[in-house]
């Protein structure tokens, strides 16, 4: 089982491929959202979130650790059919497989869409909304092409870009932040929390991706522990991110501000004129973020198109032009920004969605004894 | 393979053409910046006043700008009911774009402070191009006098001088350190909605800080001028060291000893009652001595400790009897602190009720760690 020759996902090559797969755009949003839903319980919320996460995830990765080196769109089938009848599986397994591809498109749009939002409400005050998300889409396309080990390495790269707002926020807390506004956090109000989870569950969808990406890992064994590591980078970026914020700005600011984190480098002086205006040091990298994020589930998405249908590997570019104008579509589609959050809302019933199909998945597979392994199947790698 | 290079470098170019957002191109030779604005009451609602540097008139080394007579500042008034129709009924005077992401100063004349100021809060808050670190400030008299009658000599812009000398106050913790952000933050807040803004009277060549506008919401409900009250609240809200205190050491008025705090430590206890009790710690030095008291004997130390605490004590019961028979309202934020660490309290009582009625006790301790040299 244990290959280390193959070319694949190393375990950080799968960390930063998640890990940026799951920030995305929604950091921009995510302080406001997370006080307007629990008031000054938001720690307690982000924690908790993050540990429901984590449960599901290592469900999640259980399933693809008993089908090392395939893809869902190969074991679902193989865990609802049977032997004698293999179009069985495939018939139960289309809804799955139809509802994965709704989600992703909406993923993808709703990520490119806000993003596009940030900018025209932010920066470009006269650039048509369309011209920025049709720039955004011809970037993300030679990366929906792309080979998924070469994308993660790309993700491998961009990563350590990403931990620069960090350093802003950080200084910003220093130097504008107050302990009183972060207070008070008890007593804990457990019906606030757990109406909240359901409403920043959101923030941390995108690691479904790993039933696709899995099958690329080097060495399957080994991924329990980097994804682990993926969620609490993920927590401890959501809580730093929150906190910062909280810090600086306080509760009943905080519910005012569009895009908290964009506010928050405005609000800060830069050490010695570096910078005058450090937001846009801010946007830039998380331009990058979004960027990854997005070209991750495209990339992905035009993957698993593919093997249902068992394209040839060609096709990936028709397949993704294909797909351009629809994602174009869904993304220019919502009226305003309050449709916008309707359209969130949809990915987290989505993402909600696709964790308990993965966990009903693996309960039916370990009842039915279904394993795979490398041997079986055949090695899908190239 | 010449021909796929060439068909990936046109894509590229293309794609990079779009890149440069044409769409929100400025060129910076159109633009004017706006450095301040000012606002006054007027018939049709409100006069606002704007100035805007003139980049060939500013002069850096010797050139001759200046000689040539003209003002490096040129100023547009326009009466309006709200800004944006300022910012409309502007574009019809000037020859350039306004960009108002340069401005360092916006000036409410006292009047317009008094009359409230949170209607103009919300065009500064969708405004993305404005900065939340600039400055605003209460002038005495009108806006439009203090932005166009005063010509400084330390600065060819007259009021970048605020905002240096405000910049500079709050570096060595002389000013509250109270830009637009803060006061966006402080009105939002439930349990604070005591806005400290800088209060500036314009002379003929400089500008005066004369004191804190204290203000009830969005309004303005008195001035802050003793410099000893100024000292208490700075160091009790906002943490700061303070400016120096003074105490007498001689039967003359003419013989004090000047103290200068260098370390602070506050500590705020609320009781159920509740009750406010704070203990204020006060580390420094002493900065000048013109008496012949011999420090060096503790018991003199001791006494001079205890008149510098009485000073400090007797400012504090004089700003908590203003804060609570005069204006009635928190300007300590001691409402905060109670909403952080005591929010069964908080949800109990109606705090901005019950605030005139609440006991206040500052108390002050302080310790002197260099006397210098014995030269009197």
């Amino acid at each position: 089982m244990k290959n280390q020759n193959q070319p694949g996902l190393s375990p950080l090559g799968s960390f930063a491929f998640l890990y940026l797969s799951i920030i995305g755009v929604w950091v921009f949003s995510f302080p406001r959202e997370v006080v307007r839903s629990s008031s000054y319980q938001g720690v307690w919320v982000i924690l908790f979130t993050g540990l429901f996460s984590l449960v599901f995830f290592y469900l999640t990765t259980k399933l693809t650790m008993r089908f090392p080196r395939q893809t869902f769109s190969s074991y679902i089938p193989e865990i609802l059919g049977s032997k004698r009848n293999r179009w069985l599986g495939r018939l139960l397994s289309m809804p799955i497989f139809i509802f994965f591809v709704i989600y992703f498109l909406f993923v993808i749009s709703t990520n490119i869409r806000i993003f596009g939002e940030v900018l025209v409400s932010a920066v470009f005050h006269n650039t048509p909304l369309s011209a920025v998300i049709i720039m955004f889409l011809l970037t993300a396309i030679p990366a929906a092409m792309a080979e998924p080990y070469l994308l993660a390495k790309v993700n491998l790269f961009l990563l350590p870009f990403t931990l620069i707002p960090f350093l802003i926020l950080f200084y910003a807390a220093f130097q504008r932040g107050e302990w009183v506004q972060l207070l008070p956090i008890f007593p804990i109000d457990w019906s606030t929390i757990s109406q909240a989870i359901i409403t920043v569950l959101f923030a941390f969808a995108g690691y479904e991706l790993v039933v696709y990406i899995a099958a690329h890992y080097q060495n399957t064994d080994k991924a329990a522990k980097s994804h682990c590591f993926v969620i609490l980078g993920v927590t401890f970026t959501y809580v730093v991110n929150y906190l910062s914020c909280l810090s600086v700005f306080g509760m009943d600011e905080l519910k005012k501000l569009m895009w908290p984190p964009f506010e928050i480098a405005k609000e800060t002086y830069a050490p010695m004129l570096l910078l005058e205006r450090l937001e846009f040091a801010l946007l830039i990298v998380w331009l990058v973020n979004v960027f990854a994020c997005v070209s991750n589930f495209f990339m992905v998405l035009v993957r698993m198109i593919m093997d249902i249908y068992r394209f040839p590997s060609k096709a990936s570019k028709v397949v993704t032009w294909i797909l351009v104008p629809i994602i174009y579509a869904m993304a220019i589609y919502p009226k305003n920004f309050m449709s916008l959050m309707v359209w969130k809302g949809w990915v987290t019933m989505g993402h909600l969605t696709i964790i308990g199909i993965n966990v009903i998945l693996l309960v039916i597979a370990i009842i039915r004894k279904k394993k795979g392994s490398i041997k079986e199947t055949g090695v899908e790698m190239k | 393979m010449l021909k796929r290079l060439f068909s990936s470098l046109m894509v590229i170019s293309l794609f990079s053409g779009l890149l440069l957002g044409c769409w929100d191109r400025q060129e910076i030779e159109m633009r004017m910046a706006v450095t301040a604005m000012g606002i006054d009451l007027s018939k049709e609602g409100y006069k606002f006043t704007t100035a805007v540097p003139i980049p060939q008139l500013i002069v850096g080394g010797a050139g001759g700008g200046a000689g040539e007579g003209g003002n490096p500042v040129e100023f547009f008034s326009v009466k309006a009911k709200n800004l944006s129709e300022a910012g409309y009924k502007l574009e019809t005077q000037a020859s350039k774009v306004r960009f108002v992401g340069n401005m360092q100063v916006i000036l409410f004349s006292e009047a317009v402070a008094r009359q409230g100021i949170e209607s103009f809060l919300d065009l500064f808050r969708r405004d993305p191009e404005i900065r939340r670190q600039l400055w605003p400030v209460v002038v005495k008299g009108t806006a439009e006098n203090a932005i166009t009658k005063t010509v400084t000599n330390m600065e060819q812009i007259p009021t970048n001088f605020i905002r240096d000398m405000l910049d500079k106050g709050k570096r060595v913790e002389t000013v509250p350190d109270f830009d637009l952000g803060r006061l966006f933050v402080e009105l939002s807040s439930k349990s604070r909605q005591a806005p400290l803004l800088n209060y500036i009277i314009a002379e003929k060549d400089k500008y005066h800080w004369e004191g804190i506008a204290v203000f009830k919401r969005g309004k303005m409900i008195g001035l802050l001028k003793d410099l000893e009250e100024i000292n208490v609240l700075l160091q009790t809200r906002f943490g700061y060291k303070g400016r120096l205190v003074m105490a007498q050491c001689g039967e003359d008025h003419t013989n004090n000893i000047s103290f200068l705090p260098s370390s602070f430590s506050r500590e705020i206890k609320v009781t159920e009652r509740p009750e406010i009790q704070v203990n204020v710690h006060v580390k420094g030095k002493i900065y000048e001595k013109n008496c012949s008291l011999n420090l060096r004997d503790e018991k003199n130390l001791s006494l001079i400790e205890k008149k510098i605490a009485a000073t400090y004590k007797e400012a504090a019961e004089r700003l908590v009897r203003r804060a609570q028979q005069e204006w009635k309202w928190d300007i300590f934020h001691f409402g905060d602190h109670v909403r952080a660490y005591h929010p069964t309290i908080w949800n109990r009582d109606n705090w901005w009720q019950s605030f005139p009625n609440i006991p206040i006790k500052i108390d002050y301790q302080v310790k002197i760690n260099r006397i210098g040299m014995q030269s009197y």
